[in-house]
């Protein structure tokens, strides 16, 4: 009864001739008392929200409280608890290696436009599943002008040099900024020099290398403790230092060596870098003791160890 | 290898049933002192708990200590084959791959056996803080059962204001507004009926609602509830189970951006 006395005291405020006849019979002695105090408060946010509830508008209960309301849930927010507990910190996407916040809306959304837009979580099933749909492939559809050195089954190694046609050499520098962006080089000088060795599958650049002629590079100083038979994570890890001062001679410079994450492992890039000591000089194979590279990331340090087959290799202070 | 055997599978139904909305995948700790299990939600805002001390058991064996990883939506539908006063024995190996689980009724007359695969979970071990609490409140746990799911009806969140009067639980919402006070009476026949309140510091804090209902589902395992309250720090409900055991929940608090210069209790 209370309640349903409350309420009509209620609508008596929003419709004050209608309700005069509702609350009538049911108005006892104590009503009266509540009225007021309710009249104080409720007309005071009533004036206030006047101007968008008029009297005409049905009567909804809810319509007083929205003002009130609102602003009080704006200002809670919820904290969360820190205990030490590792998914609290930042975790690094394997897939594209963006450092950032699991459980932080504002991260995981910048990740996910960040890592090729495919990341799926799979809310229903309350797992992460990180599901790459499409991986970014960047695209060859194939020139007239192209230059094949070599088709290996399915696959051709084109290679674009600055006498190339405009397509083309735009072609090289779309692969170009591609690559910068996922090893995370900063570049905006133009090269001519340079050679870019694409390989081709299917219409999508699976492998490239960018190089150049070079005169002299240095030798990497390799750390004591690493012998021939470091782990692949040790060699990674270890810093390497090369001296400067003393160059030796060199012939090609690997300036940038990338492969499509998922093609990794199938000799594309030493493919690649084969061709490439075979055509840079006519008539002339460049010796791996020849060859320089870049500075290089954890991966390309793994991989030119491998490829040169020595524990030193050869770097070049990048020009491009 | 750990062996425990359960005289009461509902104890052990009840824990999963009311931890399952928490959280979905949790590792079970057991050592030779008992079994404990402590997870978080995916949001970070609730902590849980759980210790069985090995005397929960009857018999009980751990001989090193064992991480067993389940599912625990999957371990609750497996549990929910088990009657309530069936008797539930654990197992599992050293090195195995799953638990396994062994279901007794009260005659003997039926047994049942099953095999949940466990899973691996990187989980961490977490240290809580011992935290100096301002208000301790213990009340019965159907009381504060009550008490969540009334306020639920009026809004998200709810305001525990512990002071000299006594402990104000208030929410406010769209239809209405209300509250519940509870005060210190140790006058209930029954001691599980008291409700005591020690307060070194008046507290008011606000927290979401949907938590505390979870958490109350646990009301069914213990006729008390503790709850431990300081500014500044989660909020910790604890359900004590005949001195063998707890389940512990902490929820972080929902806190102010602004002053309160809008707000208006009633």
């Amino acid at each position: 009864m209370t309640v349903n006395s409350k309420q009509t005291t209620l609508n008596a405020f929003f419709k004050q001739g209608q309700a005069s006849n509702n609350t009538k019979p049911t108005q006892t002695s104590t009503t009266p008392i509540r009225k007021p105090r309710k009249t104080k408060t409720h007309t005071s946010i009533f004036t206030k929200a006047v101007g968008a509830t008029t009297l005409d508008i049905e009567r909804t209960e809810p319509t007083t409280p929205i003002p009130r309301q609102s602003p009080l849930k704006k200002k809670l927010t919820q904290l969360c608890i820190d205990a030490g507990q590792s998914s609290l910190k930042t975790i690094t996407c394997k897939l594209c290696c963006m450092v950032y916040m699991l459980g932080e809306p504002e991260d995981e959304a910048m990740h996910r436009k960040f890592c090729c837009g495919a990341e799926k979580s799979d809310v229903k099933k309350g797992k992460r599943e990180f599901v790459r749909a499409a991986q970014s492939y960047v695209s060859y559809k194939g020139y007239k002008s192209e230059r094949v050195l070599r088709n290996i089954d399915d696959s051709k190694v084109i290679v674009i040099g600055k006498d190339d046609s405009h397509h083309l050499r735009k072609k090289a520098s779309e692969i170009r900024n591609h690559i910068d962006e996922e090893l995370g080089v900063l570049s905006e000088v133009e090269s001519n020099d340079s050679l870019t060795y694409l390989y081709v599958r299917d219409f999508k650049i699976l492998g490239c290398i960018v190089v150049e002629r070079i005169q002299r590079a240095s030798r990497i100083i390799v750390e004591a403790n690493l012998t021939s038979r470091s782990s692949d994570e040790d060699v990674a890890k270890n810093i390497m230092y090369c001296d400067t001062k003393t160059s030796e001679e060199a012939v090609l410079g690997v300036s940038r060596m990338w492969c499509h994450s998922q093609h990794r492992r199938k000799l594309i890039v030493s493919t690649l870098i084969d061709i490439a000591r075979d055509t840079l000089v006519y008539g002339y194979v460049v010796p791996l003791s020849k060859v320089a590279f870049s500075q290089p990331t954890m991966d390309g340090k793994l991989f030119a160890r491998k490829y040169i087959r020595v524990d030193t290799f050869l770097v070049y202070k990048n020009t491009l | 290898m750990l062996e425990a055997t359960l005289k009461q599978g509902q104890l052990l139904k009840r824990i999963i049933d009311s931890i399952k909305e928490l959280i979905n995948d949790a590792n079970f700790d057991c050592n030779s002192s008992g079994i404990s299990l402590q997870a978080m939600d995916t949001a970070h805002i609730s902590l849980v708990h759980l210790l069985l001390r090995a005397e929960a058991f009857d018999p009980y064996r751990c001989d090193r200590t064992l991480s067993l990883g389940v599912n625990i939506t999957n371990f609750n539908k497996i549990l929910k084959c088990a009657s309530n006063d069936d008797q539930v024995t654990l197992k599992a190996n050293d090195e195995g791959d799953s638990i396994s689980l062994a279901f007794e009724s009260g005659k003997k007359e039926r047994y049942s056996e099953f095999e949940v695969k466990l899973i691996e979970i990187e989980a961490d071990q977490l240290g809580i803080p011992d935290t100096e609490y301002s208000v301790l409140v213990h009340m019965p746990s159907a009381e504060l059962k009550r008490i969540c799911s009334d306020m639920a009806i009026l809004g998200d969140t709810v305001t525990i204001t512990a002071t000299k009067e006594g402990v104000k639980f208030s929410a406010s919402g769209e239809i209405a507004s209300g509250s519940i006070t509870v005060r210190q009476d140790a006058s209930a026949d029954d001691e599980d009926d008291n409700t005591l309140i020690e307060l070194n510091e008046p507290v008011s804090l606000t927290f979401a609602l949907k938590y505390l209902n979870i958490f109350c589902k646990s009301a069914s395992l213990s006729n008390r509830v503790a709850l431990s309250l300081s500014k500044s720090s989660p909020l910790l409900v604890e359900f004590k189970f005949q001195e063998n055991g707890h389940i512990r929940y902490y929820l972080a608090p929902k806190m102010e951006n602004e002053g309160e210069e809008n707000a208006d209790d009633e």
